[in-house]
């Protein structure tokens, strides 16, 4: 089971092996949650994100075709299950609107940190994640899928059911918002040699 | 390739997203444009702080934790598609069973119906007859009246059937008792039965006060055939027939003209009459005819075909006796007043010894025209029988039906203007509504997005 592909172990557990989703677990449950609790922010729920994730991959088992990448697949449920969990959290913060995006896009934006946040921090992580966790929602998702998935765009792009055009813009517009938030401490830190 | 479309493309050169061609391009304008690879770098180095963002990972509890989720959803379907399943089978199943429960009442209507009121007859608690319970909602209790003939046999002389509208009742005869009814038999002049001092069971016909045994059987499922006869008024006899109809007409008023017409046509004449309409705007009423005694049964049948039969109920009281002892004292009395008459007419009589025998002749005379009242009262009441009907309509006529039909209509028509009327008023108040709704939610949404912007520049 170990040397198969991610889509030959999804096509056993298909045919009824139990122990794939041993298997897919070992493979899958860091990703998933780590994509889950970058994206949230919060341990609990990107648990039960999680978890409902691979309960989805159970219960629509039968509808999984090899034709892409199984990644690809469970990004897309893992997408899916947080836009619609927010959206329930947080209806009016997401409710669609054009503003610096061309596309109308889903976003939703934490508080940026203040410098004298920043400041506090002494993680280098815990300023990456205020600073990411402030970001619009597609932004920090096409993002996170990127930078910590080490996804393709193509892939990003399918996941979103966006254009590639729009992953594009998306991951730049990421990076110039999180340049400038964490510029001030970046230079601070001599990460930048001129 | 200027400067502003190089930095645009520069996430994209990192990401090693760009083809050979796009990618050649921006290394060219790199080594040229200071900026541009400042820019690239500072990207760089942005991608490897990122890096330093290490999210935790998960232990084998979270695996269990999936595991029993599936588990537990797996249980809730199954308990789902065992509903399913149930509902799958049960449905149907209803479904059948009412149809064939419907077919089934359907075909017991049709048979009560056609073969008219049966039912099962049990001895009556004070065992002097037999009681008939309808199967149905139709009323048809038999009633027997016994008398001791000479013999000592008890046999009926009077009684009753409930019968349909062509007159069919329906007997078993299990050890000797009559339980069921299979035999059909044809109400023609009446019907009755005797059950003997020995508990045997048969077929009686009684003709005035003599009885003849016709059929007398025994036996699990053994049957007899009733072959009913009304008593006979013969010579000499004098009998009162009297007989209810009770029935379900069609139309009331049609009911009671066609009745009239029958008792004037049979040589009747109507003793009284009563037509009503009740609560319910239903047509029913009751005549009392008098009919000349060898059209009894004839009036009986053609009574029955004016509608449904409810329940045809007969009786006849045998007078012979009480006429004759009414004959026999005229008799007498004739030959007295005779004999006084003859009396006075033969001998010469004082004035006084006259008035005395007027005085004594008077209730001789009294006597003999009371007497002759009497028996012309008799004689009247054994040549015109008494009918009566009553009738009603049924609770859904198909008048009532019809009527109905026409109020259904009338307030739909009504309901429809209604609804017109009020599409009319609301639909511009409805516009004016959404109108204003329109307008409100644009300011909010006008307000927020200037809010918005306004926190952005903050």
């Amino acid at each position: 089971m170990q040397g198969l592909k991610d889509e030959e172990v999804m096509l056993n557990y298909q045919k009824g092996e139990v122990e794939a989703m041993d298997e897919l677990l070992r493979r899958y449950k860091n990703p998933v949650y780590q994509f889950a609790l970058r994206l949230s922010g919060n341990a609990a729920e990107a648990q039960d994100i999680a978890q409902e994730v691979f309960l989805r991959l159970h219960q629509y088992k039968d509808e999984y075709r090899p034709s892409g990448k199984f990644s690809t697949w469970i990004f897309s449920i893992t997408h899916n299950l947080a836009v619609s969990r927010l959206r329930k959290k947080k209806w009016w913060a997401v409710w669609p609107r054009r503003d610096d995006d061309s596309e109308a896009l889903v976003e939703f934006q934490s508080p940026d940190p203040s410098p004298e946040e920043i400041a506090s921090e002494n993680e280098l992580s815990g300023i990456l994640k205020k600073c990411i966790q402030g970001l619009p929602f597609l932004q920090r998702e096409a993002l996170i899928l990127r930078e910590y998935q080490n996804l393709d765009y193509q892939d990003i792009a399918k996941i979103f059911k966006k254009s590639l055009g729009t992953v594009k813009t998306l991951i730049h517009r990421a990076r110039q918002n999180l340049k400038t938030k964490l510029l001030p401490y970046i230079e601070e830190a001599g990460g930048y040699h001129e | 390739m200027n400067r502003g479309h190089v930095i645009k493309e520069l996430s994209n050169y990192l990401d090693n997203q760009l083809s050979e061609k796009e990618k050649l391009k921006v290394e060219t304008h790199l080594q040229s444009c200071k900026a541009c690879s400042y820019e690239l770098e500072r990207l760089k180095v942005l991608s490897q702080k990122l890096k330093a963002w290490q999210a935790p990972g998960l232990d084998v509890s979270f695996d269990h934790a999936v595991r029993n989720e599936i588990v537990a959803w797996e249980l809730k379907r199954g308990q789902v598609k065992m509903k399913k399943k149930t509902l799958a089978i049960l449905v149907p199943s209803g479904v059948l069973a009412g149809i064939l429960v419907f077919a089934f009442l359907g075909a017991l209507g049709q048979l009560y119906i056609k073969r008219g009121v049966q039912g099962s007859l049990r001895p009556s608690s004070d065992n002097m007859g037999k009681q008939f319970n309808p199967a149905g909602s139709r009323e048809a209790i038999v009633s027997r009246r016994y008398e001791r003939h000479p013999g000592g046999t008890q046999a009926a002389v009077s009684g009753s059937f409930g019968l349909d509208k062509e007159g069919y009742v329906n007997y078993y005869v299990r050890d000797g008792k009559f339980d069921m009814s299979t035999v059909e038999t044809k109400f023609n002049n009446g019907a009755s039965y005797g059950e003997d001092q020995t508990g045997r069971v048969g077929t009686q016909r009684i003709s005035g006060g003599v009885h003849e045994e016709l059929a007398s059987q025994t036996g699990e499922g053994s049957v007899i055939v009733i072959q009913p006869t009304l008593p006979a008024t013969g010579e000499g006899e004098k009998i009162i027939r009297t007989g209810t109809v009770k029935l379900e007409v069609e139309n009331g008023k049609e009911a009671y003209k066609k009745a009239s017409e029958l008792c004037q046509e049979l040589g009747g004449y109507l003793a009284s009459s009563n037509f009503y309409r009740d609560e319910e705007g239903r047509e029913a009423g009751t005549i009392t005819m008098r009919i000349p005694k060898d059209k009894f049964t004839t009036a009986l049948e053609r009574l029955s075909a004016l509608g449904k039969v409810d329940n045809i109920f007969t009786d006849s009281q045998d007078i012979s006796q009480e006429y004759a002892n009414l004959k026999s004292q005229l008799d007498a009395a004739m030959v007295v007043y005779n004999k006084m008459l003859e009396a006075l007419q033969k001998r010469q009589v004082t004035i006084p010894e006259a008035m005395r025998l007027e005085s004594e002749l008077s209730p001789v005379l009294r006597r003999v025209a009371d007497l002759k009242n009497k028996i012309e009262y008799l004689n009247n009441a054994v040549s015109f029988t008494t009918i009566t009907v009553n009738f009603h309509e049924p609770k859904i006529s198909a008048k009532s039906l019809k009527e109905s039909g026409r109020f259904i209509r009338e307030s739909m028509l009504t309901a429809a203007v209604n609804t017109v009327r009020f599409l009319a008023i609301a639909i511009p108040a409805i516009i004016l509504i959404v109108l204003y709704l329109g307008v409100g939610i644009a300011v909010v949404l006008l307000v927020k997005y200037w809010i918005i912007r306004i926190f952005k520049r903050g």
